[in-house]
């Protein structure tokens, strides 16, 4: 057993040292945190410049004797300017997993590394579990950077210091990013282990990287009857919430499909439970992490699940030594 | 000089077309307009029920006057908006996998060592290339031109007015320089970089900044936002912040360019305009793109030109 968790702290120190080196992923997290760090920067001075559009309407109406008339001030949420963050790591997030899955494999088999290792005595499980290891701790490196860039300029532009439980909520994100990322690397591993040509399995994986995270997510969108005019449907014919629901109750099947198109992507989960979480999603702003986490706690299942199919797939396929040992 | 550049272009059309990446996105654009024109029409008869529905909601509750029913009034063409999110976030990555993979292919093969021992320039060489990178592309947008004519017929039974006819082949020719642009931001890399993967890793950096970063930017737009073609009709700046960046900006923003003439193509706004004024109205947008095409065209020849024939292998 010690053996064993010598031989995948050896072998995740030695995914970590080769991928910290990479060009590919340093160009790629350097463009992450840039994403991140714009994302924030905009959301907060379209809050600040919706105040001073605010204040100036404020000071026409006291000018103009109509103090009665004066709308109640923007309020800002902080954790709901994480929006493009997490947005942007759906896309540019699954992206660096799927990089590091790709440098993971592609370095064996270029060195023919791979067969050596596995004619000696060391598990399947130890070479798997060991680089999910060494590059886990390269993704909770890059997100814990995103984390404190966020913390920082919703502190330094927005002017907000987190309280305990905002703070909590977005530790939650970063774990939950994790795991999507995770996904993706697992992905890709798989898949490069099992084509014989890289770049073909670096396409295969970007195809599927297209279905999850762009093509199902925009066909659940754009069916949604409430995103077909600008603004929502409903709010356009002045339909308050609950006669909204009586309305669509008529449209079962429609919209029990448009979800079920929704559910098949990991992206939708970790979007949806993320949203829950920040508050981006009205029904959840403000709420008790209890309450949130009731509600959501199928997305976070989701996501695991995801994760794991993944995981024991690429195990499964490293298991195959036959296919490894014919492989280029 | 002529016939040097066809034969390298007959050739790369072939090489693509022989390839099982070629046909995986080929079948990806088949599935995507007959998609796009299925859950647009589905979508269409859906909200106008949902409309009805809400109509007799807002008759019991005693209100007389009811808000104007858009939907009938928007074009047949409309029913294909998907294609525009489509084209520009799914194609446009996939001309990106097609120009790599034109010229990456011949560095890992050898070719690009042997080619030259012939009587060929590296410009004419390039130039092929990107003319059979250009057929291969004018294959699929004209299969998927046809399959929208159809399909937009079959489930509406209605066919089409001369009008809307050009204005959908407008919309294709748009579409394919576009992707035109994309293709050779591909093989651009591919013949820049000296690793396989940051080849096609670099032009994903770019087209990620043109079709995300860029709105975002001008109009504060999240990038889940840009997947409805609805939302990107409320692309418009809510505060002086943004107003100021949209001013600089949104000229040279490609992705934006393109979307604009696209909707105002397939009627997604009720606008009764021809597509030939259309393409007046937005010339600006026209022209960058050709201007895209122009400097990325000069940019694979130069960088052809600097390109070491002795290198070893290709770095994964």
């Amino acid at each position: 057993m010690n053996n064993s968790k010598s031989i995948i702290a050896v072998i995740a120190r030695k995914e970590y040292r080769d991928s910290i080196k990479s060009k590919l992923f340093l160009t790629l997290v350097s463009f992450l945190i840039i994403l991140i760090v714009v994302s924030i920067v905009v959301s907060s001075f379209d809050f600040k410049s919706q105040v001073a559009d605010y204040k100036s309407s404020v000071k026409i109406l006291e000018d103009m004797g109509k103090s009665s008339e004066i709308p109640s001030m923007p309020q800002f949420f902080p954790l709901k300017s994480m929006r493009g963050v997490i947005e942007y790591i759906e896309i540019i997030g699954a992206i660096i997993g799927i990089i590091l899955g790709y440098l993971s494999i592609s370095r064996e088999k270029g060195k023919r590394t791979l067969q050596l290792v596995l004619s000696r005595p060391v598990r399947i499980a130890d070479i798997i579990t060991g680089k999910f290891i060494g590059n886990s701790f390269l993704v909770l490196l890059v997100l814990l950077a995103g984390l404190f860039s966020a913390f920082f300029i919703i502190w330094g532009i927005g002017g907000l210091l987190l309280n305990v439980i905002e703070v909590v909520k977005l530790l939650l994100v970063f774990i939950f990013s994790y795991l999507y990322i995770m996904f993706f690397f697992c992905l890709s591993s798989m898949l490069s282990l099992w084509f014989k040509s890289l770049s073909n399995a670096l396409i295969i994986c970007f195809i599927i990287w297209l279905i999850f995270v762009l093509i199902i997510p925009q066909i659940g969108d754009t069916m949604d009857p409430d995103n077909q005019i600008p603004g929502g449907f409903f709010k356009s014919m002045n339909i308050d919430k609950t006669r909204e629901e009586e309305i669509m109750a008529k449209f079962i099947t429609y919209e029990t499909t448009r979800n079920a198109i929704e559910e098949s992507s990991i992206t939708k989960h970790y979007e949806r439970l993320n949203f829950a979480i920040t508050g981006i999603k009205e029904k959840y702003n403000g709420k008790d992490l209890r309450f949130i986490i009731k509600d959501s706690w199928k997305d976070l299942v989701w996501v695991f699940s995801f994760l794991l199919a993944a995981y024991f797939i690429e195990y499964a396929i490293l298991s195959n030594k036959r296919l490894i040992l014919n492989g280029d | 000089m002529w016939k040097k550049i066809w034969s390298v272009s007959r050739n790369e059309f072939r090489a693509l077309f022989k390839e099982k990446t070629f046909i995986l996105l080929l079948i990806i654009f088949i599935l995507m307009t007959i998609f796009s024109t299925y859950i647009g029409w589905s979508t269409k008869n859906t909200i106008e029920k949902v409309y009805q529905e809400t109509v007799i909601k807002l008759k019991e509750s005693g209100i007389s006057e009811m808000p104007l029913d858009t939907f009938l009034i928007t074009s047949v063409l409309s029913i294909l908006k998907n294609m525009i999110v489509y084209i520009f976030l799914i194609g446009s990555l996939l001309a990106i996998i097609i120009g790599h993979s034109s010229f990456m292919r011949d560095r890992i093969a050898g070719i690009s060592k042997i080619v030259f021992s012939r009587t060929i320039s590296r410009k004419e060489f390039i130039i092929g290339k990107i003319i059979g990178i250009f057929n291969v592309l004018a294959l699929i947008i004209s299969v998927s031109f046809i399959i929208s004519y159809v399909s937009i017929i079959l489930v509406t039974g209605h066919p089409f007015s001369g009008n809307e006819t050009i204005k959908l082949l407008i919309f294709y020719v748009i579409s394919l320089a576009y992707l035109i642009i994309f293709a050779i931001l591909g093989l651009f890399f591919a013949i820049s970089s000296r690793s396989e993967s940051l080849a096609l890793v670099k032009p994903i950096i770019i087209w990620i900044v043109i079709s995300f970063v860029l709105p975002q930017l001008t109009s504060a737009l999240n990038p889940n936002a840009l997947l409805n073609p609805v939302s990107i009709q409320e692309a418009v700046p809510h505060s002086r912040f943004f107003a100021i960046i949209q001013e600089v900006i949104k000229p040279f923003s490609l992705s934006e360019n393109y979307k604009e003439l696209g909707s105002a193509l397939l009627g997604v706004k009720p606008v009764d305009t021809n597509g030939i004024q259309i393409l007046i109205n937005n010339s600006a947008g026209i022209l960058l793109m050709l201007a895209s095409i122009g400097f990325l065209i000069y940019g694979s020849i130069f960088s052809m030109k600097k390109f070491d024939f002795c290198e070893e292998e290709v770095d994964e």
